[in-house]
This record gives C-alpha cells, structure tokens and sequence, in this order.
C-alpha cells in the first residue's frame, strides 16, 4: 500500500499534469483545510482518503479544470490561429518605441543633448535597434505562445499554427542597415521577404532571394527561446517544489 | 437540436449545486460540500477534493470570489457569487429543467402518447 500522504500524491500528480505551481499551492492549501475539518470531526486516516477521493481523479479533475478556466482554452483559434500576426506587429511597434525611449534616455543621460549626439553613439543606438529589432519581437512571441500553450493545455495542432506564423515571420523579416561615411547617405531598410513588389513584369517576390543568414539567426534564436521554456517549464514542475511552497 | 455545449452541461452538476448555494450566503469549501450533502440527502456522491478545482475554474471565469477570512479562528477562503456568477446560474438552471424534463417526457412516455421506456 502507498504510505504517500494524500497531499503529496496529489501534488506529485498535478506537477506531472503540468498544472502552474500557484495553482498547486492555492489548491494544496484549501485541501490541507479541508484535511483538518475532516479530522476534527473525527474521521480516521481510511475514511479521510475515501472521502477526498482518489489522488490520481482528484488531481487529474484539478488538471481539466484548470485548463478549462484559461480563456486560450475555449478560444484557440482567436489565441493561437489569429492572434499572432497583430501580436507580432503591436510587439515589434512597442519593443522600437520602448528602445527609442531607452536608448535616447540613456543618450540624454550621457550627453544631454540627443540632436547633436557624437557619431559612434548614434550609430551604436542604431545598430542596438537594428540587432533588437530583428530579434526581440519573435524571441517574445515565441516565448508567450509557449508558456500559452503550455498553461492552457490546448491541442498540439494549435500551438504548431501559432508557432509557424511565428517563425514564417522571423524567417522573413529583413533589416538591412547600411552606415556611409557620407553625411545624409546611411539607410535603414526593413520590410518582409514575402511582401511582393511592383516590377515591369507584374507583382514579384523581388526580396525572397534576400533571405540569409541573418534570417537563419532569427529562426534560430526564436526556436531557442521555446525550447528554454519548455525546459524551464519541467524543471518549475518538479513536485517538490510545489510542496515545499 | 441539441448542441456541443448543451451536451456539456450535463457534466455541470457540481457547478450548478456550488452556485446555487453560494447565491444563498458567503462558503468556504467545507461548508459547501457539508450543505451539498445536507441538501442532496447524501444522494450524490463525489470525491470531496473535487470541489476545489471547481471553485478555482469558477473563481478565474469570474463567477464567484474569494476572499480569505477569518473563521472559527482559521484562515479560510470564503466563496462569494458574483453578479455574472448569478446570471450563469439563472441559464444553467433553465437549461438543466428543459433537460430534466425532456428526459422526463422520454421516460414518461412521449408527447404523441407513444409508451415510455422499458
């Protein structure tokens, strides 16, 4: 017979189920109570499992209950199938609205005046947003569709459309950042590889063949970031930790 | 025709009851499944632990609160209903009784008088 004491199965099985360990905490700390009434009306250690109910049921209803409270859960095609192109466009407008601000804070800091800022400094900022702007927004979206899909416990399929739209943008954003020693002659260019253009034969995909390296980089450090919450996701799910809390 | 999410409600029991009882005063959980049992006869019969996770859903859709009070010198987390709770409450209670009584008809036998269900 399992001596484990009720609590301990239980925790030990959402941990396994995935269920966040604020949850498992709030639930824990409610069933410890209802452990105690139960003892003080007198009921020996057999009846109080009895009435708990099964360990494995209990924590696997905690499971589907839990995923059933996520709105993701009961609307995964606005979450997971529409949502991730104006999320990628309202993170990329505010991560270069939020570094503009720091970035020219820190210059205002330091030099106090941002219009006649010493070359290299503008041109570090410059290459700061280029480099911040080409891999901060899917690092992100990349991060906040994993921890969804891991949180809501919505079907694979769903995060794979989230996450293609997700990586088919990061494997075709471009910014191409040219400095010139010639005053007024340095350009920033940025813009998607699957946008087609006007050309005297029609509408083309005239930046297609632009896809590089730089783009390779992004695919890549977007599917790091999934990986590392996946990871950090099993080691934060340990049961001990949940129990100890 | 019945729909997916009326079918579901059939698995709504035990939302219903918490809601129904909540709408009559303030419960921590051992009191709600004490005043389950008192007002079911004991006819239903659950794993008590199972209530939690219930309030939990119930409390992050928004249809009750909780708040942590004091009672009989212990901490207890006190279940509220809130105005959308009630509201949910009024169209789970006519579903279940266009429900029970649809099923009422079958067994009684159906409107154009043919014989109940063996």
């Amino acid at each position: 017979m399992d001596r484990q004491p009720w609590l301990k199965r239980v925790d030990r099985e959402m941990a396994r189920q995935g269920i966040p360990i604020g949850v498992r905490c709030r639930l824990l700390a409610e069933w410890r109570d209802h452990l105690v009434d139960l003892m003080e009306e007198g009921n020996s250690m057999a009846e109080i499992d009895l009435k708990m109910g099964e360990p494995l049921t209990v924590a696997a209803d905690a499971a589907t209950q839990h995923r059933l409270s996520g709105w993701a859960q009961s609307h995964p095609l606005l979450a997971f199938g529409i949502a991730p192109i104006p999320l990628a466009v309202v993170a990329f407008v505010g991560i270069v609205l939020l570094l503009e601000l720091v970035f020219g804070g820190i210059a205002y800091l330091l030099y106090g005046d941002l219009d006649n800022l010493p070359r290299p400094v503008t041109e570090r900022i410059v290459y700061g947003l280029h480099y911040s702007v080409r891999l901060l927004p899917f690092v992100l979206l990349s991060a906040w569709f994993t921890r969804l899909f891991l949180r809501s416990g919505v079907r694979r399929v769903w995060y794979g459309v989230a996450m293609a739209q997700v990586l088919l943008l990061a494997g075709t954003f471009m910014s191409v950042l040219t400095i010139s020693e010639i005053p007024g002659e340095s350009t920033w260019k940025m813009g998607f590889a699957l946008a087609a253009s006007p050309s005297a034969s029609g509408w083309m995909l005239q930046y297609l063949p632009a896809i590089g390296w730089d783009q390779v980089s992004q695919v890549a450090v977007t599917v790091v970031m999934a990986w590392t919450i996946f990871l950090l996701s099993r080691w934060r799910q340990q049961p001990s930790a949940a129990f100890a809390a | 025709m019945s729909t997916r999410k009326e079918n579901d409600f059939l698995n709504g029991i035990p939302e219903m009851l918490l809601l129904r009882l909540l709408g009559e005063e303030p419960m921590h959980g051992y009191q709600l499944v004490q005043s389950i049992k008192q007002a079911t006869g004991g006819a239903l019969e659950f794993g008590e632990g199972s209530i939690y996770p219930v309030l939990y859903r119930l409390e992050a859709e928004g249809a009750i609160r909780s708040c942590e009070e004091v009672v009989k010198g212990r901490n207890r987390f006190v279940y509220r209903l809130t105005p959308g709770g009630a509201k949910r409450l009024e169209k789970s209670v006519a579903n279940w009784e266009r429900i029970a009584m649809a099923v009422a008809m079958v067994l009684k036998g159906g409107r154009d008088g043919s014989p109940a269900l063996a």
